[in-house]
């Protein structure tokens, strides 16, 4: 008897087990596939209204043309009239093409097929809903093909125009999904020109210009850069390289003597920028935001073959509201100098800094993770590059060797290293590297010296479970509801090395608590605190509706940073974003050149014109270029100070390392002589602009002119002759700088 | 029952395939990278950019409107001005500056001759313009105004096979006005004609490697061949060139697109007489034929299930000797050295030419002075890379190492050195250099550092050499006095009549070889078989066998850190032994063997004991050995495991009471039975591993629901 009830409760245990993963699947299922967003339905009557102006101040109109169904702002001063279709081709009635308030992308669950369609043939269809409410313009375009609406909004402020839609107020059918919705695709444009009076902007790395030059040969150069860089926990199948990414959310265009400056003020994290230059079926050049609004993976699957495919997330960020202001310039302004000085001191409305800014800086590398065996059973060896008593030696020579005080990072000095292992690097120092005692003098050797010392921590990705974050349960998720990971790449092929240390980022809902032990190991030991992650990494968490698609993150890292600042620790963010540079004291690797994109014609200083004079702006480490007097003057031409990486050891076992800096940090007598004589060579000008702004910069062939705002001009000759600008003589390869009329 | 069984199997099924994925994205991969020589093969290790992309030349960069056919090559002049040939055969000539000096179309009587696929371009250092007209199957010489002079057509000859079409598509002069033609479907080599315009052969063809196999599989498909097989075996001609080049002592290069199967032998130089000259100089100073030789990655991308190949479509020769191939497959540009060392990798894009210096579909390039332009036939486009400071320092000091100027080139690589710590040529020009001066310690600490074999084992017989004449006296005094010591000990033994007795189980351990069959006879009848003694054996066999892999010196060893693990080295010594215990005792159970599972155990476990030894001797003979002994390493390995297996088949004939082909019978179906064991071994740890996951993704799924 008692054998029978053991048997039944086993059959028993096993059913419950068995049931308990039916429901877990089903409940997976239903995640899945349960859509939040409201059912599309079209009305029976569309309603209308007459061209009129619906909203005026001093500067501007918002305007509504009942014959093109569009939307416009008139600039009162030069009069010129920004719309989607441009302008210039009113009088043709506007090609459909180019006419259209928005472009979708929608997917069809049916047939399987990713599906295009443009707002101008709803107009032909007259399936576009307009109204005016409190001087507030609404379209709602119905896309009865697709079986979606979506609502726009313009409205008019002090400085221009604002269109916003709410990802709450959109419908879809139940059968498709938006994929994204690219705004006003024509507006930022302008006509194609030879002329270099012309120009899109677009601020790719430190910024860049695209002459709207036709493309005959190929009928047009376009490109997509993300917003903030690509997403880590997105799945792809295929990699693309991007050293440098946008990380600001503006675009403009500058036609002739008007300017537009666009600026994503909300959903500039599910953005992409879509760049078309010399289009010569359109005749126009343009810049515009596509928002991503469903988010997604692309996967190799197996069908009859193999074959990618995207993997759709039903959901959508209900709370999200896409918004882009569109500033109309013209003059002075209307240049991508007044674009940044608009952007900086109307938009970002930052102060000058007046701290004293060193003018040089060093990272140091604390160590490495290598591989190393116990009874030939491989294991992980943490391998020291610079203790914190080497890094007190090196800044002790380097400061008896220049007589220039240097700011100072620490990278890679926790637990494992620069390689990602626990968030925060464990919330330790490594103790090879000297431990808390270590980190310790050293930051009581910083402060008297008067160096600015950041200590890095990583709190975004991790591998290790530790310091009370797990690689279980503390995950993104992906667009797919997986849990996201990845591998560092092969150096030679495009494929993750699988032998290496899955990747993860943590979910979005613990930065706060990463942030807080962060704070709580800092506060008692770390003056200053640098984040090489959090302000440069935008990315999803799909557990979270909140966090779909990115949503949120710029606010979520502002309130973390805030945080930071407000426990009185100084700040060094690398490659930031502009929602978080506006927090830093001082900025390092600070992009100086456009990404090299093959459709940008110009690397323009955009980046350091917006932030240069509110935070610290530091080159990416000179000694580790091919090229160090370029990336000299580089540095000098974009009104930032040169960096220098340095480790106090190399190792041949460190050929295995996955850093491409460390191979070429080591400090020798070469790099120690680099430093010097840049500092050297550089000291009387970074001392002479200061903390000044940068208000206009040309570059004429080989020749660029930086001009700051205290008056200093500074000429840069990347030539191999010397020449003369302004009355004062370049050497080749060199630099000169006026004070105020009085050449060097 | 059956049916709940199946149910539940589905449900689990079901579950597994809806919670399994793998995410994937990562971080850039850097932008130059280069291959260390390693005693278990190439490693990819980044490295500072010896080339950076200054410039992309467009169409409408170049001020020309539009309606330019893709352009298909490039050459340049011997004024350094670059010749583009578009596919309609439009020739865009501009100069170093990047300014178009002129378009033009060749004339034929006047008229401007619009081709329907040029291919090829070739500016002689005679002013004469080649252009093959693929199409049209002749090559047309012509003067610089475009006029035509000479046409090459397809050659009549008896060698030429019937069903040959000339196809022109790449061609080059030597400087006796030959010209080589490569023609699309050429697999017999490169067409070769007079300064008159004769036929004068073919010249250099690739040839297939043979193997075993592939004769036996040849002979079959012959006996038995049919139209499907016929039709298959086109696979097995050489592959065709697709670029060449020469060099200013008139040796070609040739490059072969993509190389299925192994990919090698992509480049070649041939000499005039058509011989593969080309070589790679391996870690360990041989030198291995270019036919063997992979000039791109050994690690392999696989898309929707297919690996996806190299392919080498253009090659080029610059002053220095140095070799530049063009992959087309990732957009990589490889620079090789003249004895076939990496100097870089660079370039990329991997089909995405969004960035300057990534590439969609590379085509061709050419190189002036400094400068290297590639063409990306996708867009018509041409980026210009311009070697960087520290590429030129690289190149300097390769080029002086490679004259053997190895003193003049140290000052070069420490340099280097100083820039990219990753550099394998650095570390081995300076070793080489410090040997130069006599700096023979310094020599061998760089040499091992770089796995160069060579100097390393000239440096320490350098450095021996020396230490011995200073110390010859002390050696001679150290000798006399251990052999003095040892003699007065074994008089003194021998007077005092003293002597060690060795536990009989410990002497059939250890000196069981010597009378092998009184030994293991005496094992068996006496019952000496030890559990303690055959497992000490084992672990010394296991615990030798790692020490050796990883303790040898580089020159004796392919220790592999990146993937060397010593449980594998476990399974394969003792686990590998245990199994054969298992396997054997088991099947002389059940064919009248007499020896216990104890009995085999030990007897398998002694035999490992030579080897044992012979691991530590090779250990310390390999660190110790002044010279390159490989064969006398390998004949003590030999020697050694020739004694285990006698210890094995002679102790296993004793105590199972085995004649030898019974013995022979017996090991067969054990070693039979092992390889099922390894199977199912394998499947269930499949099967466990791919539970786990399971469990671990249910695991996850429930905590995070």
């Amino acid at each position: 008897m008692s054998m029978t009830k053991r048997r039944l409760s086993l059959k028993s245990l096993i059913c419950i087990a068995l049931a308990l993963i039916f429901i877990l699947s089903l409940t997976g299922c239903g995640t899945a596939t349960t859509s939040n967003v409201r059912s599309y339905r079209m009305p029976n009557n569309m309603e209308s209204i007459a061209t009129q102006v619906i909203d005026e101040n001093d500067s501007f109109s918002l305007e509504w043309n009942e014959e093109l169904a569009c939307a416009f702002i008139r600039n009162k001063q030069s009069g010129k009239i920004w719309s989607a279709p441009p302008y210039d081709i009113w009088e043709e009635g506007g090609s459909s093409s180019i006419s259209s308030a928005i472009y979708i992308e929608y997917y069809d669950t049916v047939t399987g097929v990713l599906e295009e369609a443009r707002s101008s043939d709803c107009v032909d269809e007259g399936t576009v809903s307009v109204t005016v409410k409190d001087k507030l313009l609404r379209e709602e375009i119905y896309f009865s093909y697709a079986g979606i609406m979506i609502p726009i909004e313009y409205s008019l402020n002090a400085s221009g125009m604002h269109i916003e839609i709410k990802a709450s107020e959109i419908r879809e059918k139940s059968s498709v999904k938006l994929i994204s919705i690219s705004v006003l695709p024509y507006m930022v444009s302008t006509i194609n020109t030879t002329a270099k009076d012309s120009y899109l902007v677009i601020p790719s790395g430190s910024g860049a210009i695209s002459y709207p030059v036709p493309d005959l040969q190929n009928g047009a150069r376009s490109l997509e850069l993300a917003v903030y860089g690509t997403d880590p926990v997105q799945q792809r199948v295929e990699y693309k390289v991007e050293d440098v990414k946008v990380n600001l959310p503006v675009f403009a265009v500058k036609a002739k003597n008007d300017g537009l400056l666009g600026v994503i003020s909300s959903g500039a994290e599910s953005a992409e920028l879509h760049i078309e230059s010399g289009n010569i079926r359109t005749e126009h050049s343009t810049v515009y935001p596509k928002f991503t609004v469903h988010g997604y993976d692309r996967f190799e699957v197996q069908m009859q073959n193999y074959e990618d495919e995207n993997v759709y997330n039903d959901k959508i960020s209900l709370s999200q509201i896409y918004a882009v202001d569109y500033y109309p310039l013209c003059n002075n302004e209307a240049t991508y100098s007044g674009m940044a000085t608009k952007y900086r001191e109307n938009i970002l409305k930052l102060d000058n800094n007046k701290a004293n800014n060193s003018i040089y800086h060093i990272s140091f590398i604390g160590g490495t993770m290598i591989k190393s065996f116990v009874l030939g059973i491989p294991t992980q060896k943490f391998n020291s590059l610079t203790s914190f008593d080497d890094a007190k030696e090196i800044l002790t020579e380097l400061y008896d060797a220049t007589k220039v005080i240097p700011n100072a990072s620490l990278y890679g000095f926790g637990k494992t290293g620069v390689d990602i292992g626990e968030i925060g690097g464990g919330f330790n120092f490594a103790s090879q590297l000297g431990g808390k005692k270590g980190a310790e003098e050293l930051e009581k050797f910083c402060e008297e010296k008067e160096i600015g010392l950041y200590t890095d921590f990583n709190v975004t990705a991790f591998s290790k479970s530790g310091s009370g974050f797990s690689t279980l349960t503390d995950v993104a998720r992906t667009a797919s509801l997986q849990y996201s990971y990845y591998y560092p790449l092969y150096k030679n092929i495009p494929m993750q090395n699988m032998s290496l240390a899955k990747i993860r980022c943590l979910k979005r809902e613990k930065l706060t608590d990463a942030v807080d032990k962060l704070l709580n190991f800092a506060n008692k030991r770390v003056s200053g605190i640098s984040f090489s992650d959090l302000g440069h990494i935008a990315y999803s968490d799909y557990r979270n509706e909140d966090y779909f698609v990115r949503n949120n993150l710029p606010n979520q890292v502002s309130s973390l940073l805030e945080t930071v600042k407000k426990a009185g620790h100084s700040l060094s963010l690398k490659g930031a974003n502009a929602y978080a540079a506006i927090y830093a004291d001082s900025l390092t690797d600070t992009p100086l050149d456009n990404g090299g994109y093959g459709i940008f014609d110009e690397s323009i200083p955009f980046y350091q014109m917006v932030f240069r004079g509110s935070s610290a702006l530091y080159s990416k480490a000179v000694n580790l270029s091919s090229n160090t007097t370029n990336a000299i003057l580089n540095a000098v031409e974009y009104g930032v100070y040169p960096s220098f990486t340095l480790s106090a050891e190399f190792d041949k076992k460190l050929i295995d390392s996955y850093s491409d800096e460390i191979f070429s940090s080591a400090y020798t007598e070469t790099s120690k002589k680099l430093i010097c004589d840049t500092v050297k060579k550089t000291a009387k000008l970074y001392n002479a602009i200061g903390n000044s702004e940068i208000i206009s910069h040309i570059k004429n062939g080989t020749i660029s002119t930086t001009e700051y705002a205290n008056g200093i001009v500074i000429y840069v000759n990347y030539g191999n002759k010397t020449v003369d600008v302004s009355g004062v003589t370049v050497n080749a390869g060199d630099f000169a700088f006026t004070e105020r009329s009085v050449s060097r | 029952m059956r049916l709940k069984r199946i149910l539940a199997i589905t449900l689990l099924i079901i579950v597994f395939v809806l919670t399994s994925s793998i995410t994937v994205f990562s971080e850039t991969p850097g932008n130059s990278f280069t291959h260390w020589e390693t005693p278990s093969g190439q490693k990819a290790v980044y490295m500072s950019d010896m080339y950076e992309p200054i410039r992309r030349i467009s169409v409408a960069s170049l001020g020309l409107e539009a309606g330019i056919s893709p352009i298909n090559d490039i050459a340049r002049d011997k004024n350094g001005n670059i010749y583009l040939l578009a596919e309609d055969g439009n020739i865009i000539v501009f100069d170093n500056n990047y300014e178009l000096l002129r378009k033009f179309y060749i004339t034929e009587n006047g008229e401007a001759l619009t081709l329907e696929a040029a291919e090829g371009i070739y500016v002689s250092d005679k002013d004469q313009l080649y252009v093959s007209d693929s199409i049209g199957s002749r090559v047309l010489k012509c003067n610089m105004q475009g006029e035509i002079i000479q046409i090459f057509e397809a050659p009549k000859s008896s060698i030429i096979p019937k069903d040959f079409v000339f196809t022109p598509t790449r061609l080059l002069t030597d400087s006796k006005d030959y010209l080589y033609v490569v023609s699309d479907g050429a697999y017999y080599g490169a067409l070769l004609y007079t300064p008159d315009g004769e036929f004068s052969g073919f010249y250099g063809a690739n040839t297939v490697q043979s193997t075993v196999l592939g004769t036996l599989e040849y002979l079959w498909d012959a006996l038995t061949g049919n139209d499907v097989k016929r039709s298959k075996s086109l696979k097995t001609l050489p592959y065709q060139f697709i670029d060449i080049d020469i060099d200013d002592k008139d040796f070609i290069y040739t490059c072969t697109g993509k190389t299925a199967g192994d990919s090698v032998g992509q480049v070649r130089r041939l000499n005039p007489g058509g011989t593969n000259v080309l070589y790679k100089e391996l870690w360990n100073g041989s030198r291995q034929e270019a036919a063997s030789v992979n000039f791109g990655e050994n690690e392999a991308v696989m898309r929707n299930n297919k690996k996806v190949v190299q392919n080498f479509v253009s090659v080029k020769v610059d002053r220095n000797g140095m070799i530049y191939a063009l992959d087309q497959t990732w957009g990589y540009i490889y620079v090789y050295d003249r004895e076939g060392h990496l100097l870089t990798a660079f370039g990329g894009g991997y089909g995405n030419n969004d960035i300057i210096g990534h590439f969609n579909t590379a085509t061709a390039m050419e190189i002036v002075g400094d400068k290297l332009y590639v063409v990306d036939s996708f867009d018509s486009t041409v980026t210009v890379f311009e070697l960087t400071d520290y590429g030129r320092l690289v190149i300097e000091a390769q080029c002086l190492t490679l004259d053997a100027d190895y003193i003049e080139a140290e000052s070069l690589w420490q340099q280097v050195k100083a820039l990219d710590g990753n550099s394998q040529l650095a570390l081995s020009g300076l070793a080489k250099a410090a040997y130069s001066k006599g700096d023979y310690k310094t020599a061998a600490i760089l040499s091992e550092q770089a796995y160069d074999r060579a100097t390393y084992t000239q440096a320490i017989t350098e450095t021996f050499n020396l230490w011995f004449t200073d110390n010859v006296v002390l050696v001679t005094v150290i000798l006399v006095l251990i052999i003095g010591i040892i003699v007065a000990t074994v008089v003194y033994m021998k007077k005092k009549s003293i002597t060690f007795k060795m536990n009989k189980k410990v002497k059939i351990m250890l000196f069981g070889v010597i009378h092998p069959f009184d030994n293991y006879r005496m094992l068996k009848e006496e019952r000496l078989s030890s559990w303690g003694l055959s497992v000490i054996a084992l672990a010394l066999f296991y615990v030798t066998s790692f020490i050796r892999t990883m303790g040898s010196n580089f020159r004796y060893t392919n220790f592999d850190p990146e993937n060397y693990n010593s449980l594998f080295q476990f399974l394969q010594t003792v686990g590998m032994i245990v199994l054969w215990v298992i396997a054997n005792w088991g099947i002389s159970t059940l064919m009248q063997g007499n020896g216990r599972f104890k009995e085999v155990f030990t007897v398998s476990s002694y035999a490992t004991v030579p080897i044992s030894i012979s691991n530590i001797l090779l250990l310390l003979l390999s660190n110790s050995m002044i010279a390159a002994a490989d064969t006398l390493l390998s004949t003590i390995n030999i020697i050694f495991t020739i004694f285990a297996g006698v210890i094995l088949l002679i102790g296993l004939m004793v105590i199972h009471d085995y004649s030898f082909p019974k013995f022979i019978i017996t090991a067969i179906i054990a070693v039979f039975f092992m390889i099922l064991v390894v199977f199912v071994i394998f499947m269930i740890a499949m099967l466990l591993s791919q539970c786990w996951q399971f469990i671990v993704t249910l695991f996850m799924e429930a905590i995070c629901r």
